[in-house]
């Protein structure tokens, strides 16, 4: 009798993920780099006698869409958009970490580093130095930096053999319990200077989602209400012998 | 549900958004200013199923985990250095600089502040001072008998003298330059201020190597492009609606839940 109820609640649970991912989707809309992300729903079967299964909604994942976002340029030298499914490497306190945000700064020691000052490695995971009175800083499609007083070394660029193993940490940053591996065609990913890759999120199928999504929670609210309504009506019937008497 | 507060950050980032637009903006027309955008980062992840976490006893794996994000912030709001364009004003004192460095100011706090905006005014001492009458380094006094003063793109500054035929330099005004120019701190007043991220600062004289150089009778106008700006605005107005919207959805589910029979 409650397997109503129960399989309606575990809809609105998933209905619940799914709409705090689009708000994160929503609210990132204008964050360099971001990767929309959506749930992915599985079903739960549960026995429930006489040869009858009820199927429950479960979360089963997040599929993040790992499409480039749109490229604008920004005239900033540093500022670095990067086309096809690469990564940059960071390293951090916590080991060397992958971005695909490509807002490069220098630091006080003439340091390429990204927004929190964390060194961008280049080949063989070293950081990379300008020297002081360097002004045209130029980064070509494969990551080699140079500036008026030579090659300063070349941008580390991955890619991951399944991306969806990446763990998301914020700040724009991946963890990656796999190895990272050259790309395998020099062209597969490159480098656009002076421009920087928007966020991918699409905000009319966001907000035509969160549409659709809400009516859904309504509808299975009303489906709620309708089996209270029948077992009312069901208690009424049944226990009208008490009242006749 | 997350999503109200979300939506809330998505709120504020977009706010922060249009204040620093609505700063530019207001800045067209200050000489030497450099524009500033936000920048905006995911916040952290909440991990509801792990990924790589052992799904069945044979050893199988979660492929993709289940993270949800809580939402964006602000991660820093940065000057963009680009040169601003040169404007011709005819007046002696207007310096603009083609190039990097700024110039050294002496604050009269004792401490040194730099800029760009090289307006410059002479003091009743006859000294080179900034429009608020701070002492541009290295303190060049312009004699009170000249009648025209020259400024040559590598800072050297000479005076005419009335009834002599040679003019007579003054002295050389220095520019200095940092490793990390955009790290430095803004204080109002077209003033910067040395940061530990902007690195210490390098003085040498105008069109040296690293250097610009110098540009006589020319300011240097903001770096602040009006379209730019007006999308950018454009844009935040409209993501910062859409994460109204988010709330008013979010809202609305949460009623039918409440009104559950």
């Amino acid at each position: 009798m409650e397997n109503t109820v129960l399989a309606m609640i575990s809809r609105q649970m998933g209905i619940e993920r799914e709409m705090d991912a689009i708000a994160n989707n929503i609210a990132n809309a204008s964050t360099d780099g971001f990767k929309s992300e959506r749930m992915l729903f599985a079903e739960y079967l549960q026995d429930i006698g006489n040869n009858q299964t009820i199927a429950f909604i479960k979360v089963a994942g997040v599929i993040r869409d790992f499409t480039d976002g749109p490229i604008r340029t920004t005239g900033n030298p540093l500022d670095i958009a990067i086309r096809g499914e690469g990564f940059l490497k960071i390293e951090t306190d916590d080991g060397i970490l992958y971005t695909r945000s490509g807002r490069l700064h220098l630091d006080a020691t003439g340091m390429l580093v990204n927004a929190d000052g964390q060194a961008v490695l280049g080949d063989s995971d070293l950081p990379i130095l300008t020297f002081p009175g360097d002004i045209a800083i130029t980064i070509d499609p494969d990551g080699r930096v140079t500036s008026e007083s030579g090659e300063l070394g070349r941008l580390a660029l991955v890619v991951f053999e399944d991306v969806s193993k990446l763990v998301k940490l914020g700040n724009g940053l991946y963890d990656s319990k796999a190895d990272p591996i050259d790309p395998e065609e020099p062209g597969d990913v490159t480098v656009i200077q002076a421009a920087l890759e928007g966020s991918n999120v699409e905000p009319i199928t966001e907000m035509t989602k969160m549409i659709s999504l809400l009516r859904s929670y309504q509808g299975t609210q009303t489906m709620g209400n309708e089996e209270h309504d029948l077992r009312r009506k069901a208690i009424g019937i049944l226990g009208g012998v008490s009242q006749s008497a | 549900m997350k999503s109200l507060s979300i939506a809330a950050t998505g709120m504020l980032a977009q706010q922060t958004n249009v204040d620093v637009i609505a700063n530019n903006i207001a800045n067209m027309n200050t000489t030497g200013y450099k524009r500033f955008r936000p920048e905006f980062q995911d916040l952290l992840y909440q991990n509801l199923r792990r990924v790589g976490a052992e799904s069945s006893d044979a050893g199988t794996i979660v492929p993709n985990g289940v993270q949800i994000g809580v939402g964006v912030k602000t991660a820093s709001v940065y000057r963009i250095t680009q040169q601003g364009n040169l404007i011709s004003t005819g007046n002696t004192l207007d310096i603009a600089i083609q190039g990097t460095g700024y110039f050294q100011v002496l604050q009269p706090s004792g401490t040194n502040a730099f800029t760009r905006a090289g307006s410059f005014q002479l003091s009743a001492q006859g000294q080179i001072v900034t429009v608020d009458g701070f002492t541009v380094s290295p303190g060049i006094t312009i004699p009170t008998d000249a009648v025209d003063v020259t400024i040559n793109a590598n800072g050297t500054v000479q005076a005419k003298i009335d009834g002599q035929v040679t003019p007579q330099t003054v002295g050389t005004l220095d520019l200095v330059s940092f490793a990390n120019g955009a790290g430095l701190e803004s204080i109002g007043g077209n003033l910067l201020l040395e940061t530990p991220s902007s690195g210490a600062p390098t003085v040498s004289s105008p069109g040296s190597p690293g250097f610009g150089f110098l540009q006589q009778g020319f300011i240097e106008t903001s770096n602040v492009d009006a379209v730019t700006e007006i999308t950018a605005l454009i844009a935040a107005q409209r993501a910062y609606e859409m994460n109204s919207k988010v709330i008013t959805t979010a809202d609305e589910m949460m009623r039918t839940a409440s009104q559950l029979r």
